[in-house]
């Protein structure tokens, strides 16, 4: 996938781990007891409230510094879109050149693919003697 | 109230106006003076102009593509690139607009805390933030077009230079193995004796083509060897028995014998 797209869904994943994150803890933490009164039971279960939160910050970082290298990494940094026209057409007359060549090559193939089907042709001959 | 009104199909009115009779009816109308029960059989006007919009599934799209700017979205505008002219390294406002959005996430954070009353502001931010990025992108997405295309360019190059050079390659294995094989090539004539047939295993082992040919070649000479030797023990080979046996059959066809 293209990297300005990778960058976006990256993006877009971000927005969702700050939701999910909020989401997690707001369903999940504990309680303070009110003074005079019985302190609630905990919903939590078996959950370790802090490892997870600190789960979910590392999360967030490492998504922030991906974030941060898609951006560092753009293509054609620099480039200026006239530079980047030359180059193309640079490029076209290369692979134009590249082409001759090509044909060529394969002209030269084909002419010695037909010189071995003589020669085990004569040899066929030579062996039908 | 749009998201109501898209669906994948149109609704059942529409489609069930194009019955043969109608679609007969309607070719003696144009669509200015067409029945309003055959009015779905003439397609809209086409849309024209550089503001000209179109309706597809539920959603306005504009005829001519562009990228509306932020200012017309009715978001603000946060970096200070001039949204008209194109952006060659949008990697420091990206940055500083990412930077901006972990903080405001962080004071979210902090706000949900001590006031969580306060959150829209915040969220708000982060909107913005985030539409801002998508938006730069977004902008950059012509550039990286245009970037991908010569990447493209040059793979057609270096796969076109790499045929040939393998081609060339095989061609001069090829030759100089022939020339090998063939010490006297200008008489065309293939001289298969043993010394001169060997495979070089050293060079030639790996190119298919090549051994086809030696295997040819191996053959020939193993078929002819055992003949020579048959021959001058005497006996007939198993080839000759052949040819005698086939032609005394089409003697006898032939009630000679």
């Amino acid at each position: 996938m293209d990297r300005l797209t990778q960058l976006q869904d990256a993006l877009d994943q971000l927005a969702t781990q700050f939701y999910s994150a909020i989401g997690f803890i707001d369903a999940h933490h504990g309680n303070e007891p009110i003074e005079g009164q019985v302190p609630m039971d905990s919903e939590n279960g078996n959950i370790d409230m802090e490892a997870v939160q600190k789960e979910l910050a590392a999360d967030l970082v490492v998504k922030f510094k991906q974030i941060d290298l898609l951006i560092q990494r753009l293509p054609g940094l620099g480039v200026s879109e006239t530079e980047q026209i030359e180059r193309m057409s640079q490029l076209n007359k290369e692979i134009k050149a590249a082409s001759e060549e090509q044909n060529e090559a394969v002209k030269r193939q084909n002419t010695l693919k037909s010189r071995i089907d003589n020669l085990i042709l004569d040899l066929a001959n030579e062996m039908g003697d | 109230m749009q998201q109501e009104l898209a669906s994948v199909f149109p609704l059942p009115p529409y489609y069930q106006h194009f019955t043969a009779e109608n679609v007969e009816a309607a070719k003696q109308y144009t669509a200015d003076s067409a029945p309003p029960h055959l009015q779905y059989l003439f397609p809209p006007p086409a849309p024209v102009g550089d503001d000209a919009t179109y309706l597809s599934f539920g959603s306005v799209w504009p005829v001519k593509t562009k990228l509306p700017t932020l200012e017309e979205m009715g978001i603000q505008n946060l970096s200070n690139i001039d949204h008209e002219q194109p952006v060659l390294a949008p990697v420091e406002e990206l940055q500083k607009l990412s930077r901006s959005l972990i903080l405001q996430y962080l004071e979210l954070l902090g706000c949900l805390t001590n006031a969580p009353e306060q959150f829209p502001t915040h969220i708000d931010n982060m909107r913005t933030l985030f539409i801002n990025m998508h938006h730069l992108i977004n902008m950059y997405r012509p550039h990286q077009a245009r970037e991908s295309l010569v990447s493209l360019l040059e793979q057609q190059r270096n796969k076109k230079l790499a045929h040939t050079k393998e081609v060339r390659e095989t061609c001069d294995q090829i030759e100089a193995l022939l020339e090998k094989t063939l010490p006297k090539e200008q008489t065309n004539e293939l001289k298969v004796d043993g010394s001169n047939a060997e495979p070089n295993q050293h060079d030639l082992s790996t190119n298919p083509l090549v051994q086809d040919i030696y295997k040819v070649l191996n053959q020939a000479r193993e078929i002819r060897e055992r003949n020579e030797s048959m021959l001058k023990a005497g006996r007939p080979s198993p080839k000759d028995d052949d040819l005698l046996n086939q032609k005394i059959s089409i003697l006898k066809e032939a009630g000679l014998l």
